[in-house]
C-alpha cells in the first residue's frame, strides 16, 4: 500500500512521500502553532464516503467554532461533513475514565475504525487524555488503539499541546511511528513558524526546521533548501555576455556559462544596474530570465530598466522574465528558495539575478545557516544549467570591510563596484577581483552611470589605495 | 422568548436533545426550557434510544455525528420501530441534509428562534 499523502505537496517531500497507512503520527506544538489545521488538512485531503476521515475531539473546541475557524481555508468542503469527515466529541467518554480507564474510549474508536475504515483517524487534543490516566494507563490505552487501528490500514493521527521537553520524555512519542513538531518562534523583521520532523520509521524523510505559513489554501511549507538536492546537474558550456562587452573583455571573455557572479559595492553604485542589464542580455538573446528583487517592486523595476532604454515590460507580462519581489514581511530563506526552484523547474531558466544577497542575510537573521544556504542555492541555479548575478552590499565609505561576512569564497566570480575621491571629485571604479576558472584584467577601471547604462572608460592609471590599502615601495 | 412551546394548555411536552457536545445540549436545553419544555439529554444515539424508550418524548432533536451510535442509525432505528416512528425528528447538525429520513433539518450553529419555530411547530403538526 502506498503512502498517504498530507494534501501538501512540500510537506509530502518532507516526509519522504507522505505517511505510512496503519502508522501513528503524532502532531506536537504550542497552541496557535497550527495543529488543528494541519491535521484537518490531512482529513480533508484523504477522506472520501467510503473511506472517511474521523475527527475526535477530546476537551479543546466545540465543533461549531472548529468548523466556522474552518470555514476560511480552500480545502474545506462544508459538503464533506458528515458525508466524508466526521466531527465526533469524546470528552465526555474520556472524562468518565474511571476504573475503567480510557478502554471506553480505545473501544468506541475501534469499534467506528472496523465499521467505517476510515482513512484517517485524528484525536485532539490527545495531551487532554493525560489528565485522567496514570503514564502507565495512557502508555497502554494508546498501545491498544495504535495496533487495533493499524488492523484497519487507518492512519492514526495524535494532536497535542506537547512541549519539546515532553516529545523527549512523553509515552505517547515512544509508541508513536512519527513525529511532526510545530513551532512559532518570534522573529526579527517577522515571525516565523516552522515544523520539524522529528522521528519517521520507515522511510527517509528531510531532516532540520522546515519554515510553513498558514494561508487560506491551508498549509504552504518550504523545505529547508540545505536538505534538498538538486534534480540532475546540466553542465552548460561557454561565456555568458553581461551586457556590457567592456566589462566581458575584463573578465576573459566574459563569466563563464553556469558560474556564479556577486557584484560587491555601495549603495548607489550601480549594482541593480549592472544586474538588470544582465537580465535584459539575456532576454535579447531569447533566454528566460529570474530576477529576485527585495528592494523593488516588479513595476520599480520595470520602469528603472526603461529609463535606460531597456524595455521589459513585454518580457516580463509575457513570462519570459519572473520578477519575484519579496517584501520585508515575506522574508523567508526558504520561502524565497521555494520561489526560485519553482521557477528553475518550471521553465528554462538561463540567468537569475539576486539583488541583493547583504540584504537577505540582514534581514533574514540566520546568518549561521547562511553559508550552507548560499552555496545548495547557488547549487539549484547551476544545477539547472542558469548562470546567476547576485549583488551584496558593501560600506559606502573608508576602506571596504569584507562583505557578507567573508562568504566570497562561494562564488566564482567576485566583481567590486567603489566609490572614489579623485581631484575633488567623487568617482566610481571597478575591477574583478577573482575569476575561478578564467584568467581576468587586473587594473581598476573608471565607469560612469548614465542613461545607456554602466559604461567602463579607461583603466585608472597612476591611482593607488583604492583597495584601501596599498603595498608600499620600500625606501632602499 | 417569544416562541411558545407548541401546546396551548394541554400537558408540557417533553423534548429529547441527542448530541455529544455538552455545551450544544447546554444551549439547547436552556433555549427549550426557557420556552416552557421539558428537556431530557442524551450524548448519543445509543443512550438516546434508551431515553426513548423510557420517557417517549414529544420531539427528538439529534446531532449527525456521534460517537457509540451516529445520527443517521439513530433516526433509522426510531423509524423502523413502531413505537416510536411517529415521534417527530428535528436533526440539528454541522451537515443537517444527510439526515433525509428526519422531518426538519437545521444547521450548526443554529439560530434560537429558528430553533424553537422548528420544534414548536412539528409538535403542533404532529399533535393535530
Amino acid at each position: 500500500m502506498g503512502r498517504l499523502r498530507t494534501g501538501i505537496a512540500d510537506l509530502d517531500l518532507i516526509l519522504g512521500g507522505g505517511l505510512e497507512p496503519g502508522s501513528l503520527v503524532i502532531v506536537a506544538g504550542a497552541p496557535g502553532t497550527g495543529k488543528t489545521i494541519l491535521a484537518q488538512q490531512i482529513c480533508f485531503a484523504n477522506a472520501t464516503p467510503e473511506h472517511k476521515a474521523l475527527y475526535y475531539t477530546t476537551l479543546s473546541e466545540p465543533h461549531s467554532k472548529l468548523v466556522r475557524h474552518l470555514e476560511p481555508f480552500e480545502f474545506f468542503t462544508p459538503a464533506a461533513l458528515g458525508r466524508s469527515v466526521d466531527f465526533i466529541h469524546l470528552g465526555e467518554l474520556v472524562q468518565e475514565a474511571g476504573n475503567a480507564g480510557l478502554e471506553p474510549v480505545v473501544t468506541e474508536v475501534v469499534r467506528k475504525c472496523f465499521e467505517t475504515k476510515p482513512a484517517v483517524v485524528v484525536i485532539d487534543s490527545a495531551k487532554a487524555l493525560r489528565d485522567f490516566v496514570s503514564d502507565h494507563e495512557l502508555r497502554t490505552a494508546l498501545y491498544g488503539l495504535a495496533s487495533r487501528v493499524a488492523h484497519t490500514d487507518a492512519l492514526l493521527v495524535l494532536v497535542g499541546e506537547y512541549t519539546p521537553r515532553e516529545i523527549e520524555g512523553g509515552v505517547e512519542f515512544s509508541l508513536a511511528d512519527g513525529i511532526i513538531q510545530l513551532a512559532y518562534e518570534p522573529h526579527e523583521p517577522v515571525d516565523r513558524r516552522w515544523l520539524r520532523v522529528v522521528k519517521l520509521r520507515g522511510g527517509d524523510h528531510l531532516v532540520g526546521k522546515h519554515s510553513f505559513r498558514i494561508r487560506q489554501k491551508g498549509f504552504e511549507v518550504f523545505p529547508r533548501l540545505e536538505t534538498l538536492a538538486p534534480n540532475g546537474t546540466v553542465e552548460p558550456e561557454g561565456r555568458v555576455a553581461s551586457g556590457i562587452p567592456r566589462l566581458d573583455e575584463l573578465m576573459g571573455g566574459g563569466m563563464s556559462a553556469g558560474q556564479a557572479t556577486v557584484v560587491l559595492g555601495p549603495s548607489g553604485a550601480g549594482k541593480t544596474i549592472l544586474g538588470l542589464r544582465f537580465a535584459v542580455q539575456g532576454l535579447e538573446a531569447g533566454e528566460r530570465c529570474l530576477y529576485v528583487s527585495f528592494q523593488e517592486t516588479a513595476e520599480q523595476l520595470v520602469r528603472k530598466a526603461g529609463s535606460f532604454g531597456w524595455n521589459i515590460a513585454d518580457a516580463w507580462k509575457s513570462g519570459q522574465l519572473a520578477i519575484h519581489y519579496v517584501p520585508v514581511g515575506e522574508l523567508d530563506l526558504d520561502a524565497i528558495a521555494a520561489a526560485v526552484r519553482r521557477e528553475l523547474t518550471t521553465g528554462s531558466v538561463r540567468r537569475v539575478v539576486i539583488d541583493s544577497l547583504a540584504e537577505l542575510v540582514f534581514a533574514a537573521r540566520e546568518a549561521d545557516r547562511f553559508p550552507a544556504y548560499s552555496r545548495s542555492l547557488v547549487g539549484w541555479i547551476r544545477s539547472a544549467g542558469a548562470s546567476v548575478v547576485i549583488t551584496s552590499e558593501t560600506t559606502t565609505l573608508g576602506p571596504m570591510t569584507e562583505p557578507i561576512g567573508g562568504l566570497s569564497f562561494l562564488f566564482h566570480n567576485v566583481v567590486m563596484l567603489r566609490y572614489l575621491e579623485i581631484g575633488s571629485e567623487l568617482r566610481r571604479a571597478l575591477n574583478i577581483i577573482k575569476m575561478r576558472t578564467s584568467n581576468h584584467d587586473k587594473g581598476v577601471f573608471e565607469y560612469v552611470i548614465d542613461r545607456h547604462g554602466l559604461t567602463i572608460k579607461d583603466r585608472l592609471e597612476g591611482v593607488t589605495g583604492v583597495l584601501g590599502w596599498s603595498a608600499l615601495r620600500s625606501k632602499s | 422568548m417569544d416562541e411558545g412551546n407548541g401546546q396551548g394548555d394541554g400537558a408540557i411536552p417533553r423534548i429529547l436533545i441527542v448530541d455529544d457536545e455538552p455545551d450544544v445540549r447546554y444551549m439547547m436545553r436552556l433555549i427549550f426550557e426557557s420556552a416552557g419544555y421539558q428537556v431530557t439529554e442524551a450524548r448519543h444515539g445509543v443512550a438516546g434510544l434508551k431515553s426513548v424508550k423510557a420517557r417517549q418524548p414529544d420531539l427528538v432533536t439529534t446531532d449527525v455525528m456521534m460517537p457509540m451510535m451516529d445520527g443517521l442509525e439513530f433516526i433509522e432505528r426510531l423509524r423502523s420501530d413502531p413505537e416510536t416512528a411517529a415521534i417527530p425528528i428535528l436533526v440539528v447538525s454541522g451537515n443537517a441534509q444527510l439526515a433525509i429520513a428526519a422531518n426538519t433539518r437545521l444547521g450548526k450553529p443554529f439560530d434560537p428562534q429558528a430553533l424553537l419555530h422548528a420544534a414548536a411547530l412539528l409538535i403542533r403538526e404532529n399533535d393535530g
